[in-house]
């Protein structure tokens, strides 16, 4: 058993996001400052307020898996299964050959929701056949992959993929797995939860321009756009990893969790609970803020989310705050719901690897109330050794992840 | 149910891996929907923690029940004396929005884009009921929801321990709630469905706190357990499990066990699904560590 500051590595990366299906893809779009924001045309969308989205198109069948079984799998469990084998495949892993004790922790928010309504609109009528749901999407998963560990569905909405890392990580320090795949997964741009989030007046309306309708930070921002996703990590200790020579995307170094208290879907006016979480992670990591070289924010592009992280920051960071590049990629993904923290963990790895700060698009006249050191635009060269991600979401819930070089 | 005494379950395994802590307080609500709409328009509070009275308009049936057994836990076993500040709390809600779920899918039908409740989301997600108990209860520690549908007491048992282990997180609110028989809701679209009586809603609410230190006198041991899946003679487990295991599923398995345990009915060891287990002991047990 480990104490608990003994490194946790991410040695396997596997994702799907409107920039692309793999890690290098991904990257790669959000350094080029991208956007994957486009006009919804899966379905009807002349009656909701807001008419854009990022969209995955096709998720790849992953290798070893037969196309016509991956076909008749629900959408979300496809996506889950593309990232987790992706992230599996890329450490190198095979369950079903491997003695490692391999946990799952995948988040997914509404995925019965999400269910019922795929098939409904398919004409089925899973809702009112209660014999036919058994199985959530983490069992399943674990099935289909041959893992032999634990396996767990998590829910926090937005913030649920540092959770489920947060999680991992402790699983792997307490001796529970020797390795752990974590991370979230939502295929949410549905008509339902568009109109849901429409009518909560959370989204943006800028319709006729949807590469430039998320812009956190700007003035002119009217709300998140949706986007659906997921990103898997596999987590494993060091010294595991370095016994068989694994490649290291970056070292998971703290995270703190803590609830406002306050609201379902309102943040709280007061800083203290985002700044605790914040706090929480640099603790754990065992570094002070001026040790951070990166924040990807939680900035969803609404005014009220995004004037509120920053009231947090100052208090974190200080006089830090003004020489410290802050972005979010939530600019050119777009808001990813349940999966938007595992990307944006993606993103944090991105930044470690590349030497470079992914920058927040359509950032053309910075808030007065968000002033920070911003990365408008174009991505800033800059060797990153710790990089702190947050991740807020309904129910009230903070978190904060550090990542740095392995 | 059978009950078992622990001696004979072979409780002197290694426990290389389990989380032990104790429950310093449990509640048990079981009701149909008039108990519930009653409870839901008079939100009960902790002392000195008032709830607006529409605080719970939204809520899903199962958010309402699991709020109610918290708060019977509070005034059953004087919680309210505890200081629950940093308290996380971890709900496993079962089919959690179904009956929302069909009723919004009837108004799109009809209403388009506009019918859709802007309180569908937040109050029918997964994360809906542990969001709603920390609110009302002002905590500030984690709060998610683990599972979703039934069999998840493995999964929230699991995601407790690896709370409770962390410092910094003095205790758990880990609430299950399921309804006593999955139901079928109407289907507002077809004339001819019938509307079948609700089942009863149930919820447990157990107060976790880490380590020995109960003044009930009732401990948990939770364990992760490894095997192939389908492939039992591959099993790996990290600790010795005991043989002779009673299975245990459900809610209605755990609230039987605690409500029998508390009463000194029971004690022994409950296999939870394939992914983990769950061990009960008596502050006068011996340890088997």
């Amino acid at each position: 058993m480990l104490s608990g500051h003994d490194d946790i590595w991410i040695t396997g990366v596997g994702a799907a996001t409107p920039l692309g299906h793999s890690f290098a893809e991904i990257a790669e779009g959000l350094l080029a400052g991208r956007s994957g924001i486009e006009r919804v045309s899966r379905f009807a969308v002349g009656e909701h307020p807001s008419q854009i989205a990022g969209l995955v198109a096709d998720v790849p069948c992953p290798a070893g898996h037969e196309r016509r079984d991956f076909d008749r799998l629900a959408p979300l469990d496809r996506l889950a299964l593309w990232c987790a084998a992706s992230a599996l495949a890329d450490a190198g892993c095979r369950p079903e050959r491997s003695d490692r004790r391999i946990g799952l922790i995948l988040g997914t928010a509404a995925e019965w929701l999400n269910l019922w309504e795929v098939d409904r609109c398919r004409g089925g009528r899973r809702i009112f056949e209660i014999n036919a749901d058994m199985e959530p999407a983490a069992a399943s998963l674990r099935q289909r992959l041959h893992l032999s560990g634990p396996a767990i569905g998590i829910s926090a909405a937005c913030a649920s993929g540092n959770i489920a890392l947060a999680l991992a990580r402790r699983w792997l320090q307490m001796g529970w797995v020797d390795l752990c795949l974590a991370g979230a997964c939502d295929m949410a741009v549905t008509p339902l939860c568009l109109a849901g989030f429409g009518n909560l007046r959370a989204l943006s309306r800028r319709n006729d321009e949807p590469a430039r309708a998320s812009r956190p930070f700007d003035v002119d921002r009217d709300g998140f756009v949706m986007s659906e996703g997921g990103a898997m990590f596999v987590l494993e200790r060091a010294e595991d990893a370095r016994a068989r020579t694994a490649r290291a995307y970056g070292c998971l170094a703290g995270c703190g969790i803590t609830s406002d208290a306050h609201n379902m879907v309102i943040p709280s006016p007061d800083p203290a609970p985002a700044v605790q979480a914040m706090e929480q992670a640099l603790a754990d990591a065992g570094l002070n803020p001026v040790d951070v070289d990166y924040v990807n924010a939680h900035a969803t592009s609404t005014p009220v989310g995004d004037a509120a992280e920053v009231r947090a920051l100052k208090v974190v960071f200080q006089e830090q705050l003004p020489h410290l590049p802050v972005s979010s990629t939530k600019s050119m993904t777009g808001h990813l719901l349940t999966a938007a923290a595992a990307v944006e963990a993606l993103a944090c790895l991105a930044a470690l690897q590349h030497r470079a700060v992914p920058p927040t698009i359509n950032l053309d006249n910075p808030d007065p109330a968000c002033n920070l050191c911003h990365v408008p635009h174009v991505a800033q060269e800059r060797q990153v050794k710790a990089a702190l991600s947050n991740s807020f979401g309904f129910g009230g819930s903070n978190t904060s992840i550090v990542l740095t070089a392995a | 149910m059978q009950h078992r005494d622990a001696s004979v379950l072979g409780l002197q395994a290694p426990l290389r891996s389990a989380v032990t802590c104790s429950v310093a307080g449990f509640g048990i609500i079981r009701g149909g929907s008039e108990l519930l709409e009653t409870l839901r328009r008079n939100p009960v509070a902790a002392p000195g923690t008032p709830l607006p009275a529409g605080f719970l308009k939204h809520a899903e049936k199962q958010t309402v029940a699991g709020l109610a057994a918290v708060y019977q836990a509070i005034y059953n076993f004087d919680l309210a004396r505890v200081e629950q500040r940093h308290w996380g709390v971890i709900a496993a809600p079962t089919f959690l929005g179904r009956s929302g779920m069909a009723d919004a899918l009837a108004r799109f039908a009809v209403e388009g884009a506009w019918g859709i409740s802007p309180h569908l989301i937040p109050h029918q997600s997964l994360h809906a009921v542990s969001g709603t108990i920390s609110q009302s209860l002002r905590i500030h520690g984690p709060n998610f929801g683990v599972g979703g549908a039934p069999g998840a007491v493995v999964e929230a048992v699991l995601a407790a321990a690896s709370l409770l282990a962390l410092p910094g997180i003095p205790g758990i609110w880990l609430v299950l709630t399921d309804h006593e028989r999955e139901f079928i809701p109407v289907d507002r679209a077809e004339p001819a469905s019938k509307c079948e009586p609700e089942p009863d809603c149930r919820a447990l609410a157990l107060a976790l706190i880490p380590g020995r230190t109960s003044s009930i006198g009732l401990s948990l041991q939770i364990c992760p357990e490894h095997s192939r899946v389908g492939v039992t003679a591959n099993a790996m487990p990290v600790d010795t499990i005991p043989a002779d295991m009673h299975g245990c599923g459900s809610l209605c398995d755990v609230g039987d066990l605690i409500e029998a345990f508390a009463h000194e009915e029971c004690r022994g060891s409950w296999r939870l699904g394939t992914s983990g287990w769950l061990r009960l002991l008596r502050e006068d047990a011996e340890s088997p560590c």
